[in-house]
């Protein structure tokens, strides 16, 4: 027995597509048939745009070697071996989550005169750092999913480990690889507060300043075009390989249910001091200067306004979470579960990933999109009547941006569930949705708690959206870090981000935990 | 008598309907500024809110003040900004409403005046060339020029030349020495750059500090910023700042802004709020709160400024100002970020 | 070819195998029974190399491959084809592929060749191309089988080779087997269906909690020769 739902999964795929694509279609659109007003274009591609490029790419390669060996490697390790220290790796990995780029990036640099810390590799190592948690969760639920057996056939088969390498293990974790490529290239095209600050000119940088410079938002949105095109069509490359390439996983729970080998000695203490070496630049150096020039600022903070700036950070971070998670449920109640049997069921799958577009472009010209978006009299500004001079605008864009961390979790689950749970559950008397929620519930809840947690703590981080889209009187923990770090005032920010550090511990904790029971069962 | 309960929530009521009908009756204007940090504003707007009783909410955004404008024109009633090169451009594109205000003509003298009274100048800063006290003598110094002189190759550090600050003083370049000679101006001091351009203005004094340059191009205030940090104090006791061009034209100045946009329902809120920026009280305490010069020529310089200027002979933290028109530097952005472009301004070095 | 001395193995605690010993001639079927949770996958698993017995020894082709807590053979060194339970077939490769990663030739053409022919000896044509992912459980087994066999080695494990397949591809995954054993290669085949043993004419080595209670012919172990809890898992499975 099969579910029914063609009209409302066209409808809703169709939705998912449009609002994906919205903000980068709107910026096509106001800049194509300009393309060569002023020159712009002809100027931005003879002059910086070359060696910004090439800025943006070498700091995107060196940022993608520092977050793999930073975050993958480890995850591969903790997944794998079980050793004394096991979970302070995991922790250690994740801690970077606590900070935002550009405040390591300041921080770093207001306390040490070594040029390094203006220079791109230091950018480079920010960025990379920020990025290493999220290839190490990539990495961490790839690799607990991944049979031992595997390895183990190939090396029955004659297989050395180089051999096993090259043949097994880099084809096995080549979705991840690839998934934490992405991740690398978005976060490093897409900054522009962290090369900001250091003076780096990447290509994020030289858009900015050509909107700046003009005043102009065809002006962005022509040097944003730049950007817009090369994103969509790798997305939608993405979006294709997701259901062409990456095949549902034949292999059942059982195989890859092998116990985790131990690890002593030297080996463990490698791998703890790997660990400990890359959380030192990227958590526990900034996080000592931050508390030192906190307890020096301690006295002279305006204490008055924490509970409005934290609330105001609160109520942001959550409304994003549940419009993700509402998208997300949505998207759960009326997507097929199980394998992609027809072009009908791709398409729906790969509509969900073009979201990733709002992620490679940077955030300001994403906030540009919506100014102009939401101008009066807009179809925008009309829909959203009296909600659009409030929060809900940067609720809806942080959404927007941030749904890949919660949406891509969930389709490689519902991939997973199979679509016979749903009808055992019909069968045995539960209704529509209380089938697909007890089908789910083993799979997508964890996907969704992981998401969710992904979204609310980049929520808290998030500024440019902030910046640019704030209401009247909009508190917010980000904007005042925002305002100190800009003047180099980050012995003043220090109170402020040890604050959001708070709002994002429980959610720390919560994906820490998460991360520790993936293994569970293997112990 | 009530029970106590009833009275109880007829006190309550009351309160409530008090506290609904009075934030009724209070006033609430709207301002946007580019100012990131409130710090710099909040106390004028403190101060007008304890004085009207209205309330002034704000939105601080940094970039794409005018874009934001642009797209929702009666969002705010005022504009207040760091940048009055920004309100030339709004009032280009018809955002702003005229100042009518007989105390405001007459507190502000005509060359702070905006075009048409569309906005006015509230206060402003200087450019300046910073040196370093111990290997630069002001003698040695003249004008921006100057600077692209032999004698300093490889001893100037700048922040990005793409940077509103230094767009800002590249229009005024090009409005007061023309295209040709303004390009050659900035193509020397790109050529006379000590290392990459990076960082803000207080990161070029901290280079002269650690001796890895001996000249920078800085905002006036950054001086007794620096000095009121500890950590920074050692910077700005090892920078002089020199006021180029006094024996000539003067220094190029920055000027901050304020104007009133055409949103209806404020508007003599609004007016009050920019008569309020132009009062004597409210010059005082901006001069004292963000070390910027009063456009009121009765209005001191900031204290910690006064000094300021000594080392060349100027009294009191007074200077010569080169006033180039904002409507002949407005329309020069754009060509200076494309000649920063061209001659690769912000390249590796 | 392979001898086990006095293995005794821990999983988690619990004592999965205990003071187990057997020998295994060359070419000879061995048929390892026992219920679920007898330790036969662990006793696959210590033989192959990649788990660490507790205690005991392991030999291969008179050679000392494992002892007390080290392992002195890789896997890779011990000249073996394992085919789980749950076929293993790697995803990005595809049927002929999969095969053809288990036979040792330089040449690719060759192993491909090779692999080909031996999917046709399990029944399986046209396999170039497919996707792992759309072949049925009784197709995934028989590639898995396949790949086992062309690996060329001298001892095969194969672990509930039959298990996930219906009656009639299991009497055909049988007779093939059959087929290619018979050409001198030895075999450990882990079952829990004593007909398995039956079919092949293996030697029936049968655990219990962790324990051999059994080695002998199925008739033996039938006729009551290795007591009565032997006699009926034997009768029960028949």
């Amino acid at each position: 027995m099969t579910l029914s739902v063609d009209a409302p999964r066209l409808a809703l795929t169709v939705a998912l597509g449009v609002c994906a694509l919205f903000p980068a279609g709107y910026l096509l659109a106001t800049a194509l048939p300009v393309l060569q007003q002023g020159g712009w274009l002809a100027h931005f591609a003879s002059t910086t745009l070359p060696w910004q490029a090439a800025n943006s790419l070498q700091v995107a390669l060196l940022a993608a070697a520092v977050a793999f060996a930073a975050g993958a490697l480890p995850a591969v390790l903790v997944s794998r071996f079980d050793f004394a220290g096991r979970r302070l790796v995991s922790l250690l990995a994740l801690l970077p989550l606590l900070f935002a780029p550009h405040v390591t990036a300041s921080t770093w640099m207001v306390w040490s005169s070594s040029d390094f810390f203006t220079s791109q590799y230091a950018l480079a190592m920010h960025l990379g750092l920020a990025c290493a948690p999220y290839l190490f969760v990539v990495f961490r639920v790839a690799a607990s999913r991944m049979p031992r057996a595997f390895a183990e056939l190939a090396a029955s088969f004659g297989m050395g480990w180089r051999q096993r390498l090259l043949r097994v293990h880099l084809p096995a974790y080549a979705v991840p690889v690839a998934a934490g490529l992405l991740i690398v290239f978005a976060q490093c095209l897409g900054d522009y507060a962290a090369a900001e600050r250091l003076g780096v000119p990447t290509l994020s940088l030289g858009i900015h300043s050509l909107w700046f410079a003009s005043q102009s938002s065809v002006v962005a949105a022509i040097g944003a075009s730049v950007l817009v095109l090369p994103t969509l069509v790798l997305v939608g490359v993405a979006a294709w390989a997701s259901t062409a390439l990456i095949s549902q996983n034949p292999v059942p729970p059982a195989a890859a249910a092998a116990s985790l080998r131990a690890l002593r000695g030297p080996a463990a203490w490698a791998v703890l001091g790997w660990s400990l070496l890359w959380a030192v630049p990227g958590f526990a150096i900034p996080q000592v200067i931050t508390v030192r020039w906190a307890e020096k600022r301690w006295s002279r903070t305006r204490f008055e306004d924490i509970p409005g700036d934290m609330l105001g950070s609160l109520l942001t971070a959550m409304g994003s979470v549940l419009l993700v998670l509402a998208v997300c449920l949505l998207v759960a109640a009326v997507m097929r579960a199980g394998s992609r049997r027809s072009w009908a069921d791709r398409w729906s799958e790969r509509m969900p990933w073009l979201f990733l577009a709002n992620y490679f472009l940077p955030t300001l010209v994403l906030a540009l999109a919506f100014v102009m978006m939401s101008r009066d009299g807009s179809n925008l500004a009309h829909w959203l009547g009296a909600w659009r001079d409030t929060a809900v605008l940067v609720v809806l864009a942080v959404a927007l941006r941030l749904m890949p961390f919660a949406l891509l979790p969930l389709l490689d689950a519902l991939r997973r569930t199979p679509a016979q749970l749903i009808e055992a559950a019909l069968v045995h008397g539960a209704g529509p949705l209380k089938a697909r929620a007890l089908a789910f519930a083993g799979h997508l809840r964890p996907a969704l708690f992981l998401g969710c947690a992904l979204v609310f703590m980049e929520a808290v981080k998030e500024v440019d959206l902030n910046l640019t889209l704030q209401p009247f009187d909009h508190p917010s923990l980000a904007l005042k870090i925002y305002a100190f770090s800009r003047h180099q005032n980050m012995d003043r920010a220090a109170v402020w981000v040890l604050l959001s550090q708070l709002l994002m511990l429980l959610p720390l904790a919560l994906l820490w935990w998460r991360m520790d029971r993936l293994d569970g069962h293997r112990r | 008598m009530l029970p106590l309960l009833t009275r109880c929530l007829l006190m309550i009521a009351g309160l409530a309907f008090a506290s609904a009908t009075l934030a009724q009756q209070q006033r609430v204007l709207r301002v946007i500024s580019d100012r990131s940090d409130q710090g710099m504003v909040r106390p004028t707007l403190d101060a007008f809110e304890a004085r009207t009783g209205a309330k002034v909410d704000g939105v601080f955004m940094g970039q794409g003040l005018v874009n934001r404008l642009e797209s929702r024109p009666t969002e705010a009633d005022v504009v207040i900004t760091a940048d009055a090169e920004l309100l030339e451009i709004a009032a280009d594109r018809g955002l702003l409403l005229p100042i009518v205000s007989p105390a405001i003509k007459a507190a502000i003298p005509p060359e702070f005046m905006g075009t048409n009274d569309l906005f006015f100048v509230d206060a402003y800063r200087t450019r300046v060339i910073a040196y370093s006290r111990a290997r630069v003598k002001p003698s040695e110094l003249s004008t921006y020029e100057d600077l692209t002189s032999p004698k300093w190759k490889g001893r100037i550090c700048v922040r990005s030349g793409s940077h509103d600050y230094n767009l800002a003083l590249w229009g005024m370049f090009m409005a007061s020495y023309g295209a040709e000679k303004s390009r050659a101006v900035i193509g020397g001091i790109s050529n006379n750059l000590a290392r990459t351009p990076r960082g803000n203005d207080r990161e070029q004094a901290r280079a002269i500090f650690e001796g890895k340059c001996d000249l920078a191009l800085m905002n006036t205030y950054y001086h007794p910023l620096m000095a009121a940090n500890p950590e920074q104090k050692p910077w700005a006791d090892a920078v002089g700042m020199y006021f180029p061009n006094q024996a000539g034209k003067g220094s190029f100045i920055m000027r901050s802004g304020v104007a009133m946009t055409k949103a209806q329902g404020n508007r003599d809120l609004a007016l009050q709020l920019l008569e309020f920026i132009a009062s004597r009280e409210s010059q005082d305490a901006m001069v004292k709160a963000t070390r910027q010069y009063s456009v009121l020529p009765a209005v001191g310089v900031n204290a910690a400024m006064v000094q300021l200027g000594a080392e060349q002979g100027l009294a009191g933290g007074r200077f010569k100002m080169d006033f180039v028109p904002l409507r002949a530097i407005a329309g020069n952005r754009e060509d200076a970020i494309k000649l920063v472009n061209e001659i690769r301004f912000d390249a590796e070095r | 070819m392979l001898s086990i001395q006095n293995l005794s193995q821990q999983l988690s605690g619990k004592t999965v195998l205990s003071e187990l010993s057997f020998a295994m001639a060359p070419g000879e079927v061995l048929a390892l029974l026992g219920p679920s949770g007898s330790g036969k996958t662990s006793l696959l698993r210590l033989i192959a190399g990649f788990d660490t017995p507790r205690v005991g020894e392991v030999h291969l082709h008179g050679q000392l491959a494992s002892g007390p807590g080290r392992v002195l053979q890789p896997p890779q060194k011990r000249q073996l084809a394992v085919a789980f339970q749950d076929a293993t077939l790697f995803p990005h490769l595809d049927a002929v592929e999969n095969v053809a990663l288990a036979i040792r030739n330089p040449d690719k053409a060759a192993r491909l060749a090779r692999a080909r022919q031996a999917l046709l000896d399990m029944g399986l044509a046209d396999m170039q191309g497919r996707d792992v992912a759309t072949l049925s459980g009784g197709e995934a087994q028989r590639v898995s089988l396949a790949r086992a066999l062309a690996a060329d080695s001298r001892l095969l494990l194969l672990d509930e080779p039959f298990g996930n397949v219906d009656r009639l591809t299991r009497t055909d995954l049988v007779l093939r087997l059959k087929t290619q054993l018979a050409k001198g290669q030895g075999a450990l085949i882990i079952t829990h269906d004593p007909a398995d043993a039956l079919d092949l004419g293996a030697r029936v080595l049968l655990l219990r909690q962790g324990r051999l209670v059994a080695d002998a012919s199925p008739a033996a172990i039938a006729n009551g020769d290795c007591g009565d809890w032997a006699r009926a898992f034997m009768q029960a499975g028949a």
